[in-house]
């Protein structure tokens, strides 16, 4: 105890260093940016191909008018709210690298095929989930429907475009992203991903 | 024989100092990633927080323990190829490093004065590994064994002293990894600030 006040002001001293390094701390971790906030921040856009393929050598493609669905329910042909931007969006990306669209299968150098599939996924929340998504839906109470402080069911969406000939698949384009209710949201979504699709696929429509 | 001289000098000075038991320190970290570490996080971190307590052998050597905390973090879009592909997207990449390890030193010169010292931790590194990307995260903790240089200086103010120094962190590959055939080390350099307090 005599040690003790003999040092106070040295006591006094490293306390008020450490609760300014701890200060210090607790303002850099204000500043600190806590993974995805938006959406599309949780879009990805994957693109596979065969590396033996020269997509030089072909000119024509046919691709369906229908996108197939799948999901838990089953597959289905029915037609989609996005099919047709969908499909758009992929023809005019094939003809800026010089591939034309034919009707006929059967006079096609390659065959564009699209599919949706959707299904739920458990989305862990880790801290910066959780603190996301606890101050997003705190107005419903912490224990409510909203927030459960661990995880959340979300429904995603993956479009995927596959890029055939006659001998094999040649080419994969898969966009990930959570589904939304929002028509306009998604249609600019999908343009973007559809077109980063054609973008990071550099070997479409040249001669290796 | 000049070269003694100093050498004989800096030992008789530091004996004549002797007087101090212990020290500790407490030290805000901004830390640079390094080495392969860079291709996981490039981006600095300024998360950081470390202790040490050292007890003197000698007037020049101690031994002691040193842990901390440090998180690094990055966002990226930039795409990345895998095998026969690419893939685009927001990245959110963390690194964590909790080093608890042992720890020794050696000293220049008495405590009242700017006293430069070098010293070498060895011990363990808790890392903490994630990448998140759409809706997919893949995440690895791990135990390894690592080490880390120091050189720094206590610097007296008044009463207290501050402490100036920097680390080399190597944190050594695990033995095996769910997401690299090859797994790396973790390396960064950390840069502290803070008071040092001798007793």
């Amino acid at each position: 105890m005599l040690l003790f006040k003999k040092n106070l002001h040295l006591w006094v001293r490293a306390s008020l260093l450490s609760i300014l390094i701890l200060a210090s701390m607790f303002l850099l971790q204000a500043c600190f940016p806590f993974g995805p906030e938006d959406i599309e921040d949780f879009d990805i856009v994957g693109t596979f191909y065969d590396e033996n393929v020269n997509f030089g050598n072909f000119k024509t493609y046919a691709m369906p008018d229908t996108v197939v669905k799948v999901s838990n329910s089953g597959v289905s042909n029915e037609s989609g709210q996005y099919d047709a931007l969908i499909l758009s969006q992929i023809e005019a990306n094939m003809a800026a690298i010089g591939y034309t669209r034919v009707n006929n299968p059967n006079q096609a150098d390659m065959l564009m095929t699209v599919t949706i599939a959707s299904e739920g996924y458990n989305l862990n929340t880790s801290y910066e989930y959780g603190d996301y998504y606890g101050n997003r839906y705190d107005d419903y109470g912490t224990g409510g429907y909203y927030y459960t402080g661990s995880e959340y069911q979300v429904e995603t969406g993956t479009v995927l475009m596959s890029l055939a000939n006659q001998e094999s698949e040649m080419w994969l384009g898969l966009l990930n992203g959570i589904t939304e209710q929002s028509f306009t949201n998604t249609s600019r979504r999908l343009i973007e991903l559809i077109n980063q699709a054609f973008v990071q696929s550099p070997y479409l429509g040249t001669s290796q | 024989m000049k070269l003694l001289s100093t050498f004989l000098l800096v030992v008789v000075l530091s004996f004549a100092a002797f007087g101090q038991e212990y020290m500790t320190t407490l030290t805000y970290n901004i830390s640079a990633p390094a080495g392969e570490t860079t291709q996981f996080i490039e981006a600095p971190s300024y998360l950081g927080l470390s202790f040490d307590g050292r007890k003197f052998l000698t007037s020049f050597l101690s031994v002691g323990f040193y842990t901390g905390w440090q998180v690094f973090y990055e966002q990226a879009s930039d795409a990345f190829p895998v095998e026969q592909g690419t893939i685009s997207g927001n990245q959110y990449r963390y690194l964590n490093s909790f080093p608890i390890m042992l720890n020794t030193h050696l000293y220049i010169g008495p405590d009242q004065c700017l006293r430069p010292f070098v010293g070498i931790n060895a011990g363990a590194y808790f890392t903490w590994k994630r990448l998140n990307i759409g809706v997919l995260q893949a995440e690895e903790k791990k135990w390894v064994l690592g080490f880390a240089p120091e050189a720094g200086m206590t610097v007296p103010v008044g009463d207290i002293h501050i402490n100036l120094s920097a680390k080399y962190n190597y944190a050594l590959p695990p033995g095996e990894s769910d997401y690299y055939e090859e797994p790396e080390p973790i390396q960064y350099v950390s840069f502290h600030i803070g008071f040092a307090y001798y007793r």
